[in-house]
């Protein structure tokens, strides 16, 4: 697997989604390229921080305030 | 003994509410991340717990609520940015975009880590931000979010995998 494949198969890769075959070759490269390397890992750390901050809670006032006006639209 | 017609409302409003109760976080935040504006994401709520009771005869799998109602949600975030670029939104309403030009590593330095991520997410277009936002913040396999946007698989991973990339260039530095 060459730079360009590793990167095709990044999502997959970082997925788990990948056969062991394809893991393997993944992994081999990565082992022998520190580019692709600080790519995977700047990836991974870009998935985890969108997973802790991607995110904005709905007030629980405005919730049910929001699903009051929802039941009385439907009546 | 039949159930009269109260007795069918009621069944189906204890639906409504539970089907809310679970999904609504997810639908606002999806609404919120596509619309980039507070009001127009609970707009986006509403509407969207009101076309799925509407529809609801339409959900033949209950196990599949969530990527329905969250597709549903996303239709009706895209109409809303549509019917804002056709007759446009005074900007002073809006939440404040992220400014292009903005320096990540400042955020850091000011401790704003999460704000920072949230105006990287900002600058993304709005249907990688979709992707990256149910995938990564959502944590929905990838066939559930191509069911959501309505699109292939594949389609769903170049989206997630360029939404990705961008943020990796707009982030590296601190990554």
């Amino acid at each position: 697997m060459d730079c360009q494949e590793l990167f095709a198969h990044l999502t997959d890769l970082l997925d788990g989604a990948l056969s062991p075959q394809e893991e393997a070759m993944a992994l081999e490269h990565l082992s022998s390229c520190p580019e692709c390397d600080r790519v995977l890992r700047q990836t991974r750390e870009v998935t985890r921080l969108v997973a802790e901050h991607g995110r904005s809670p709905l007030e629980s006032s405005r919730r049910r305030e929001i699903l009051d006006r929802i039941l009385r639209s439907i009546q | 003994m039949a159930t009269t017609g109260s007795e069918r409302l009621a069944e189906s409003e204890r639906w409504l509410v539970e089907l809310f109760e679970h999904h609504a976080d997810a639908v606002f935040n999806v609404a919120y991340r596509v619309t980039w504006s507070a009001a127009d994401a609970e707009d986006v709520l509403q509407e969207s717990f009101v076309q799925a009771f509407l529809h609801r005869a339409d959900l033949r799998d209950p196990a599949r609520a969530r990527p329905w109602v969250l597709s549903i949600a996303y239709r009706q975030a895209l109409m809303c940015c549509r019917a804002r670029r056709e007759s446009p939104t005074d900007p002073s309403l809006l939440d404040p975009r992220p400014d292009r030009a903005g320096d990540p590593l400042d955020a850091v330095v000011n401790g704003e880590r999460a704000g920072m991520v949230r105006e990287a997410i900002g600058r993304l277009s709005e249907d990688l931000r979709a992707a990256v936002v149910l995938r990564d913040a959502e944590g929905l396999p990838l066939r559930e979010v191509a069911e959501i946007l309505g699109i292939g698989l594949s389609a769903t991973k170049m989206r997630v995998a360029r939404a990705r990339e961008q943020l990796r260039a707009a982030l590296g530095e601190v990554l």
